[in-house]
């Protein structure tokens, strides 16, 4: 123990010796108590500390086997890591596990042999699990969906699971999956799916494969955030995709990015503040535009009550009027972040955002029409709300300035325009500083709107 | 220091005497994060000056450090990595074992990490000494036990 340097007599030495034996113990508590901090193979390694500590590691409550972790100096070959695995399973004498993590992203292993651990945790009710793998295995759905023990479940690998009819999991709060491709059980095709998670409250799904015939009633009361990204790459006319239903009271998140080919109902949108939707449609669709359009108007007019929302389109600004027929009207509108879109399309936003504060465009807009903004009305919140505008990869082109002109003459309350040069610009051979003095001397409807440039070109 | 304006017991101090007799003023708010301090608050009342036996004049000013800084939402991961960067080992473990009395979650969770860290490529005879574990074993048992579990081994530093 740490001395201070004083000389001390026989009795304090007597209750220095015993407050040490105290202090001892106290000190090899703390070794059990860090242990499930500590990296699993310096864990194990504790064995040979005394004969009280041998069998001290097999009752961890945590286990996390990562295959990039280094072992005298270089990962672990393959065959050590299993080897490794395998020990450690075998002498592992918890019946329950708090939290299990499988990293595996050096090798490529055994399917078979990877499931076999998996299903070995599966029985000891695991509460935190997470699986991160970039090949295939095999996972026991039945021992995945029997397992109620699970708060939080992340899978990150390529598997497929079958789904009977009813899955509940009432300990649930986090999911978070990751090329999982879920089929049915034969015998169920006539009725729903119904997944069950009564107190998740985070819902993430990101390139799964939902190929169920039947439809996807996702019962999830407490769920705050939702997001799903699917593309139905090789989707043709025959197969056609359930629809998957939110049913939840109380979202406040949504986010959906994909190909719109699978329909997603929000069966109680009413308190989503915060909505984020991307599509991205290959070239190859487009005789399917006009349905498409459909269905994204029936996924925009599900959240037409939303405060913020990005709208991102991808590949499908040539065929981009259609969609922009019918949008709702998005009366709750305060912030709208947009990437590429018509002037027309553009245009039609503003309209059917009446309280509209801030918009933000990442990529300006493509083909705007002169005649197209001349005859337009003005929107409603340009004369009541809408305050900032932040015009990203600005190209310095006829349509942006047509834009920056049309704002500038008829937004009354703008307060700040902040523009932003796309990057090319600066080796283009457009005299910049000439166009930032040519906007700055347009007429302005606000009296107090700033215009202001970004030196740094941004995304 | 600026006071907190909300609630009535949010600008409150409390008193904390340590197990050499000095004392320190904390928040109430930061009190509620230390469990045994509000056990004793609940008990004692808040307006006497609670008494802390096991935690020393060395490592209370710095837990409450920790705290104050925890209450205004302010810790990060550069004020973690500043608030151990020139603590030892042996420091680093006295102040753990405070935190451990004064079941102080967040900051007990936050230092095993950091004892966990400092432990990750030490020798088994650093981390007997450490921890105050006696080797009992036989020099036999030892090279056999060691033996058998060369699989979970990965290379030992030589202490310094």
């Amino acid at each position: 123990m740490g001395s201070n340097g004083v000389a001390i007599d026989d009795t304090e030495a007597q209750t220095l010796a015993e407050e040490t034996d105290v202090i001892s113990t106290l000190h090899e508590s703390i070794l059990g108590l860090i242990l499930s901090f500590v990296p699993i193979i310096d864990a194990v390694s504790t064995s040979v500390l005394s004969r009280r500590w041998i069998e001290v590691w097999t009752s961890l409550s945590t286990l996390k086997f990562d295959d990039s972790l280094l072992f005298y100096g270089k990962k672990m070959q393959k065959e050590q890591f299993v080897n490794f695995a395998e020990k450690v399973l075998l002498h592992f004498t918890n019946s329950s596990i708090e939290i299990f993590s499988l990293c595996l992203t050096s090798h490529q292993y055994d399917a078979s042999q990877v499931s076999e651990w998996i299903s070995f945790i599966l029985e000891r009710r695991v509460q935190k699990l997470h699986i991160q793998y970039s090949d295939k295995l095999f996972l026991s759905s039945k021992s995945l969906f029997r397992c109620n023990s699970l708060i939080e479940l992340t899978l990150q690998m390529r598997c497929t699971l079958s789904l009977p009819v009813s899955v509940r999991l009432t300990n649930l709060q986090k999911l978070n999956i990751s090329g999982i491709k879920f089929a049915s059980d034969s015998s169920t095709y006539s009725r729903d799916i119904t997944l069950s998670f009564p107190h998740l409250k985070v819902f993430e799904a990101r390139g799964c494969e939902w190929s169920t015939m039947q439809n996807i009633s996702l019962q999830v009361p407490s769920l705050e955030r939702f997001s799903i990204a699917i593309w139905n790459h090789h989707s043709n006319e025959s197969c056609k995709y359930g629809t998957i239903k939110v049913y939840s009271q109380r979202l406040t998140d949504f986010s959906y990015e994909g190909d719109l080919e699978q329909d997603i109902v929000l069966c109680d949108s009413s308190s989503i503040h915060n909505a984020s939707v991307v599509i991205v449609i290959d070239e190859d669709k487009k005789d399917r535009i006009e349905i498409l359009g459909f269905h994204a108007h029936n996924l925009l007019r599900q959240i037409d009550e939303v405060e913020r929302l990005k709208l991102l389109f991808y590949k499908v600004l040539r065929h981009a009027k259609d969609f922009f027929i019918n949008l709702p009207i998005f009366g709750s509108l305060a912030y709208l972040q947009l990437n590429e879109v018509t002037g027309e399309a553009l245009l039609q936003l503003l309209h059917n955002s009446p309280i509209l504060n801030t918009l933000v465009l990442l990529n300006g807009v493509a083909n705007l029409q002169k005649d197209v903004l001349a005859s337009a009305m003005v929107p409603h919140c340009f004369l009541s709300s809408f305050k900032v505008f932040q015009f990203k990869g600005f190209n310095a082109n006829e349509h942006d300035l047509c834009l920056v002109k049309f704002m500038l003459a008829n937004a009354a309350t703008l307060e700040k325009m902040m523009i932003y040069p796309a990057f090319g610009l600066r080796y283009s051979d457009i005299d910049i500083g000439k166009v930032k003095e040519q906007i700055l001397s347009l007429p302005k409807c606000s009296s107090f709107c700033v215009v202001e440039f970004s030196d740094i070109a941004s995304s | 220091m600026a006071q907190e304006a909300s609630s009535s017991t949010s600008s409150k101090t409390i008193s904390l005497k340590t197990g050499d007799g000095e004392i320190f003023e904390i928040e109430a708010s930061a009190a509620k994060q230390m469990k045994t301090v509000q056990r004793l608050i609940d008990d004692l009342g808040d307006d006497i000056t609670i008494p802390l036996h096991n935690v020393f004049s060395k490592e209370l000013p710095k837990i409450i450090e920790y705290y104050k800084k925890d209450i205004t939402g302010e810790i990060t991961k550069d004020f973690e990595a500043e608030f151990v960067k020139d603590l030892n080992d042996d420091e680093v473990k006295v102040l753990f074992l405070a935190a451990n009395y004064l079941d102080a979650n967040k900051l007990f969770e936050f230092l095993s990490q950091n004892i966990a860290d400092r432990l990750e490529s030490k020798s088994v005879e650093y981390v007997r000494k450490y921890f105050g574990v006696e080797n009992d074993f036989t020099p036999e048992e030892e090279s056999k036990l060691r033996e058998e579990r060369a699989w979970s081994f990965r290379g030992i530093k030589e202490d310094e």
